[in-house]
């Protein structure tokens, strides 16, 4: 047997029975018992299939196609197959192709001008994610902090505006320690006063004196340590005279305060307008 | 075994042992064998390959046990033999049929194929890529996704995402869709069966 390596050409020549009979057998035969020869044939068999189905082959060759391929009803069948997984995948492409998901997107960007190997992308994948992770939790954190933060001034400023109700300001409790304070423009060369916290009382209460004589409706005290950033406010606070002089008093839980220095503002109120402002200066000793 | 033939249980036993003593390797070499020959009954223009080929393995089983002690050589070049004689007798009665009849009248008459509908097609490939495991049937498609000049560049880019050559991947295909065509060939047949018993 001529042991001539069958080639593309050849093969294509073969399936379109351009070939004489020995040529003919001689293929066969190496068809039934030789897999490279059945590969190289088969695969010009799709190629051809594939061309006459494009519209690629020239008219004689066509013709021989044709001749060859459509003569039984399975052989037309079998090109009907073909046909069909064909135009089945085309539609499956163009389907894949759009309309495409923001993620496809972000894929194909990817996927361009980088590098093959996904294992490239392992170490990457690991940092996002782990950055992604523990923004997330600090996050959570952040806000559980701020809603804490928030509900505690809400708690302290329910009580301050409790405490200092006209109701609890008729009241004498025994537990209260009583500071009177000069404000600021009058004592300004002495040290703040000094609140330390004791078992024997629980509630402060500052004495503010008023300096004006001018008579008031009522008085908005804001309260905050210096330096930090909560600050409350008390409104409706009425000025009194006793033995100190015109006094607007300021009461609050020691416990509600953590130490440091703090600062009062006391603005009058006189008919819905703002009046005269006096600062106030103590410590919460630790 | 042969579809068609009055093909005998222990006949078909020795061919396959005569094929290689290892039944499953002689399985393999059978289907192989089976797929060569309808392919060559057809290149030759015969209107009945399935009926040829089955006729091939009838002849052959019938001479069998004669065969495995005195054949030497590739069994499957015997096949051919006799299968190229198949040819030429077909080609003898479709001269003398010729100048009489139509050329339909030529050899056996071939098994009746009713033309499926577009739509009995569409479930059966359907069905048949749902049988391929996910890798082939992606690979399948994609190598046939594109046609014309974007096909060549097309599969260059899968061969070399797959890290093999352009010629590994259309031996890949190959088999594949060598699959996908038998099982869909299956399916229409069930198709035309049920049809007929309707």
């Amino acid at each position: 047997m001529n042991e001539k390596p069958m080639t593309k050409t050849v093969a294509r020549r073969f399936l379109l029975g351009a070939v004489d009979d020995s040529e003919r057998e001689r293929i066969e035969s190496l068809f039934i018992i030789d897999t490279e020869t059945q590969e190289t044939i088969l695969i010009a068999e799709d190629e051809l299939i594939e061309e006459y189905l494009e519209g690629s082959l020239s008219e004689s060759e066509a013709a021989k196609f044709l001749g060859q391929y459509a003569r039984g009803p399975r052989q037309r069948r079998k090109l009907r197959i073909a046909k069909s997984i064909r135009e089945f995948a085309q539609a499956e492409a163009m389907r894949g192709e759009t309309p495409r998901s923001p993620l496809q997107k972000v894929r194909n960007f990817l996927s361009l001008g980088w590098p093959i190997d996904r294992r490239v992308y392992i170490p990457i994948g690991v940092a996002v994610a782990t950055v992604l992770v523990v923004g997330a939790v600090w996050l959570v954190q952040w806000n559980n902090h701020r809603i804490r933060f928030n509900n505690l001034q809400a708690a302290i400023e329910q009580e301050l505006t409790e405490l200092n109700g006209p109701s609890s300001r008729r009241d004498n409790p025994n537990k209260v320690f009583s500071l009177v304070l000069p404000s600021v423009s009058l004592r300004s060369i002495n040290s703040p006063a000094e609140v330390r916290p004791q078992a024997v009382y629980s509630i402060v209460e500052l004495h503010l004196l008023w300096p004006h004589q001018a008579e008031s409706g009522s008085y908005v005290a804001v309260l905050g340590r210096v330096g930090g950033s909560e600050k409350f406010t008390v409104e409706n606070l009425q000025a009194e005279t006793n033995p100190a002089g015109k006094v607007v008093r300021l009461r609050f839980r020691t416990h509600s305060l953590t130490p440091g220095l703090y600062r009062v503002s006391l603005n009058a109120m006189a008919s819905g307008s703002s009046g005269p402002t006096e600062e106030y200066q103590f410590v919460i000793g630790g | 075994m042969p579809r068609n033939s009055d093909f005998q249980p222990e006949r078909f036993d020795d061919l396959l042992a005569w094929l290689d003593p290892d039944r499953e390797l002689a399985s393999s070499i059978y289907l192989n064998l089976r797929q060569s020959l309808l392919r060559i009954f057809a290149w030759n223009q015969c209107a009945d390959p399935e009926g040829m080929t089955d006729e091939t393995f009838d002849r052959v089983a019938r001479q069998v046990k004669t065969l495995r002690t005195t054949f030497e050589g590739n069994p499957k070049l015997f096949f051919y033999g006799v299968a190229k004689n198949l040819v030429k007798e077909y080609r003898k009665k479709v001269k003398l049929h010729v100048p009489i009849e139509a050329i339909e009248l030529a050899g056996d008459p071939p098994q009746e194929l009713e033309e499926e509908t577009s739509e009995q097609r569409s479930e059966c490939l359907n069905r048949c890529l749902r049988r391929l495991p996910k890798k082939k049937r992606d690979l399948v498609l994609a190598y046939y996704a594109k046609e014309k000049q974007a096909r060549i560049t097309h599969r260059a880019e899968i061969a070399r995402r797959l890290g093999i050559s352009i010629e590994a991947l259309r031996v890949r295909i190959l088999r594949i869709r060598g699959n996908l065509e038998e099982c869909i060939e299956l399916c229409l047949d069930e198709f035309v069966i049920n049809d007929e018993t309707d």
